[in-house]
């Protein structure tokens, strides 16, 4: 099989414990003793230990262990959860590690309803060493057998990780139904509704799963079939009343129907089970702030606020819009303090400091000081010029906003306009610049600019089309490739560079340089937009033109 | 203080003091698990009395669980995962879990269950109410106890049974106990039974809900502890 996982310790009958590493994370001395004891007793031999949540991140950032043992609770500061997703994100842990989550009871806070950041098992205490042997065993077993699959998705390989599972069900290798839950998840990653369809609906016929029916209700929200997705949706919940992912995903489906406030009203039931998940206080906050219920959303804000103290998912979001809620209740000096915590809260991000200032120059323009909401603005256009265009669009628009709102329509239509070239073909994006042009009363103007700006952006699409048709392809090359500098986020544009460039290779032959160039571009539409299936055709065919 | 509100609060009182009442009573389970583990097979004076006090430790234990399970599934707080487990791994559990137990006794015991058959249910809840009627099966076995796991009609049947007396008439007769109230002089197993019925019934499929009753019979003719998860 290539590289040996676990370092040879699972390959045979027996498992080899004592070259295996464990990080023992645990605030109470008794149990670190007593689990060191059992460990000891299995034949472990390399077992370090931490007492909180940040001697563990440090332990993990600096070795690479086959398994943790982690307490749940773990005194004030990071609990195991926040412990475990912090290590995930920052990749301190290999997909082969076993964690165990050790806690005394099971409750709603654990299991927040991410699937990528659950432990591998919770143990409930009392725990017993036969136990423990019995399930690390189990788990070491289990990820040496999908470790081939785990390896192509680690890579992104999709389609073989997909394979992988058919030769593993095919071989009887392994839990069937968790075989095809992996492959259902992988097809919808890869774009493979049919596939993804195939598999729940055939393990529908044997058990009304719950995941597979939420699968069904995903690959209905991807294609656009809303209602259907919602039905399905709230079916799940109705006989599953704790099935944290499909809240997500209903209250989803209703932001998507029109309906903000029903979403708010799904996200904030799942709240009530389980009101420690930060990314769902945050949502709820933005939801409350779109259906104008400021009272939920500065209670939301405030508390994806506390919750980020240990969490690696603390994001400015929150800030910024409890700023705005305070600035909205004309209350702009709770407004500046926030901004104020955020700038301290993220005092080494440029990106964070210009939304701040953006968000300064709001609350000065709305409470009537214009001289202060210029000068805030000349800050954060002094940043946006430090970050180039890495710049996000939703600040660019807020921005926008604010010159508008202080009667700088030139000014604001030309970053608007830059905006819409940038997303031309991003309905939701257009759809926000209307309503920043609605806002100021300038509806009729801001759709004409809206639509002569998409217009110049569709007619470079166009002519280089007929250019590479008419096999001028050096003017189609310069044409294309001077638009993807000009707007370095439009993600069709750089797409349709690099579909070009394979264009003339087929016509001309490959070169290392137009290959090179041609991977870069697809590069950057992952990056703009990581959920984009597109760019594999292209993939294909530059990896065909390579083997020639 | 409104009542509501203090209703509320006596709530939250107790479900606290549930969990610190059972952090104590396992912390004085593993205890007199040590000391048996340690006394083996010497022959110390006393040791029978051990055993028996380790099973009222575990009775105490599981029940102040089952509590606690009740109390949160009740308000929907419990997170209930009824995922696919290996039967035969979950039997073999159930057995590692309760094997300070059964070495102190004399009992001899059983276990037949599927190899390599799968089924879903919640692990944590199942296996508190299967250890339950273990514990419960050991106190009043003559020197017999059985876990079997089988396929019967479609649902899954785990059972416990014991070479004992058997249940009282009247025991059988309340159906799941609690609704009757408990017989505490017979030291019925009345929690037991109720909390085995809520849990079976969170396993629902195609319309088919789950059970959990007594009976007596069985493989040795004494009582029978049932559960069946669709």
């Amino acid at each position: 099989m290539g590289i040996e996982i676990f370092q040879g310790a699972t390959s045979g009958p027996d498992i080899h414990f004592e070259v295996l590493k464990v990080l023992l994370v645990d605030d109470f001395q008794g149990i670190r003793t007593m689990l060191r004891e059992m460990l000891k007793s299995i034949g472990f031999q390399e077992i370090d230990q931490a007492t909180e949540g940040n001697q563990a991140i440090a332990a993990l950032a600096a070795k690479k262990y086959d398994i943790v043992l982690c307490d749940f609770n773990l005194g004030h500061g990071k609990n195991g959860q926040h412990v475990l997703e912090e290590a995930k994100i920052r990749h301190l842990i290999r997909p082969t590690t076993v964690w165990i989550m050790i806690t005394a009871e099971k409750t709603m806070d654990m299991v927040v309803g991410a699937a990528e950041f659950r432990p591998d098992d919770y143990l409930i205490k009392p725990l017993s060493e036969g136990l423990l042997r019995t399930r690390l065993e189990k788990h070491l077993l289990k990820k040496e057998a999908m470790a081939d699959i785990q390896r192509l998705i680690s890579r992104k390989d999709y389609p073989a990780a997909i394979q992988q599972c058919d030769a593993h069900l095919k071989a009887g290798k392994g839990n069937e139904h968790e075989l095809l839950r992996l492959k259902g998840d992988l097809c919808l990653q890869n774009g493979d509704a049919q596939g993804a369809r195939q598999i729940y609906e055939k393990l529908l016929e044997q058990r009304r799963l719950p995941w597979a029916v939420t699968g069904l209700a995903r690959l209905h929200f991807q294609a656009g079939e809303l209602q259907q997705a919602r039905d399905l949706l709230q079916e799940v919940l109705r006989e599953n009343k704790t099935y944290l992912e499909a809240y997500d995903l209903l209250a989803k489906t209703h932001e998507a129907l029109g309906d903000a406030a029903e979403a708010q009203q799904v996200l904030s039931h799942a709240l009530e089970l389980s009101p420690n998940s930060i990314k769902r206080q945050s949502t709820v906050g933005d939801l409350a702030m779109k259906t104008g219920d400021l009272e939920t959303a500065e209670k939301a804000f405030k508390k994806t606020i506390a919750l980020g103290e240990h969490s690696i998912f603390k994001a400015p979001a929150a800030y910024l819009g409890l700023a705005k809620v305070y600035s909205e209740k004309e209350e702009p000096d709770e407004a500046l303090k926030v901004l104020g915590s955020v700038r301290k809260a993220f005092d080494e991000s440029t990106e964070v400091a210009m939304q701040a200032s953006i968000a300064e120059s709001a609350v000065f323009a709305r409470d009537g000081k214009p001289e202060q909401a210029r000068a805030a603005l000349q800050e954060a256009n002094a940043l946006m010029a430090e970050l180039g265009d890495t710049s996000n669009t939703a600040s660019t628009i807020e921005m926008a906003n604010v010159l508008l709102s202080l009667g700088e329509t030139g000014q604001a239509t030309e970053l608007l306009q830059q905006v819409v070239k940038n997303h031309h073909d991003n309905q939701a994006v257009l759809d926000q610049i209307q309503q920043a042009f609605d806002r100021a009363g300038l509806g009729a103007e801001g759709q004409q600019a809206i639509q002569a700006s998409r217009q110049e952006v569709i007619d470079i699409n166009n002519r280089g089309v007929q250019l590479a048709r008419a096999g001028k392809f050096d003017d189609a090359l310069a044409l294309l490739r001077q638009a993807a500098q000009m707007l370095p986020q439009n993600a069709r544009i750089q797409l349709n560079c690099s579909k070009l460039l394979v264009a003339v290779m087929q016509q001309q032959g490959k070169s290392t340089d137009l290959m090179h160039e041609a991977r870069h571009y697809i590069d950057r539409v992952l990056s703009l937009n990581p959920q984009d299936s597109d760019y594999q055709v292209v993939t294909a065919a530059l990896d065909k033109l390579d083997s020639e | 203080m409104s009542d509501r509100e203090s209703h509320t609060s006596f709530d939250a009182i107790l479900a606290s003091s549930v969990h610190d009442m059972k952090n104590s009573i396992n912390l004085l389970t593993s205890s007199l698990e040590d000391v048996l583990a340690q006394a083996g097979n010497q022959g110390m004076p006393g040791l029978e009395k051990m055993a028996q006090m380790l099973y009222e430790s575990r009775r105490v234990s599981s029940h102040l669980m089952q509590l606690l399970s009740i109390y949160k599934i009740d308000r929907s707080a419990y997170p209930v995962e009824i995922e696919q487990h290996d039967v035969a791994e979950f039997c073999h559990e159930i057995i590692l879990q309760s094997q300070s137990l059964l070495r102190s006794s004399t009992l001899s015991f059983d276990i037949a269950c599927p190899e390599g058959r799968y089924w879903y249910f919640d692990r944590e809840l199942v296996g508190s109410a299967i250890s339950g009627a273990i514990n419960n099966a050991a106190r009043y076995a003559r020197s017999q106890v059985a876990l079997i796991a089988r396929e019967a009609e479609g649902c899954l049947e785990i059972r416990v049974e014991d070479d004992g007396a058997g249940y009282p008439q009247a025991l059988l007769q309340s159906g799941t106990a609690m609704a009757q109230g408990v017989d505490f002089a017979s030291g019925s197993t009345g929690l037991g039974l109720h909390f085995a019925s809520r849990i079976a019934r969170l396993h629902q499929e195609k319309g088919r809900v789950g059970n959990a009753f007594i009976e007596n019979g069985g493989t040795y003719g004494g009582g029978c502890f049932v559960l069946k998860l669709p």
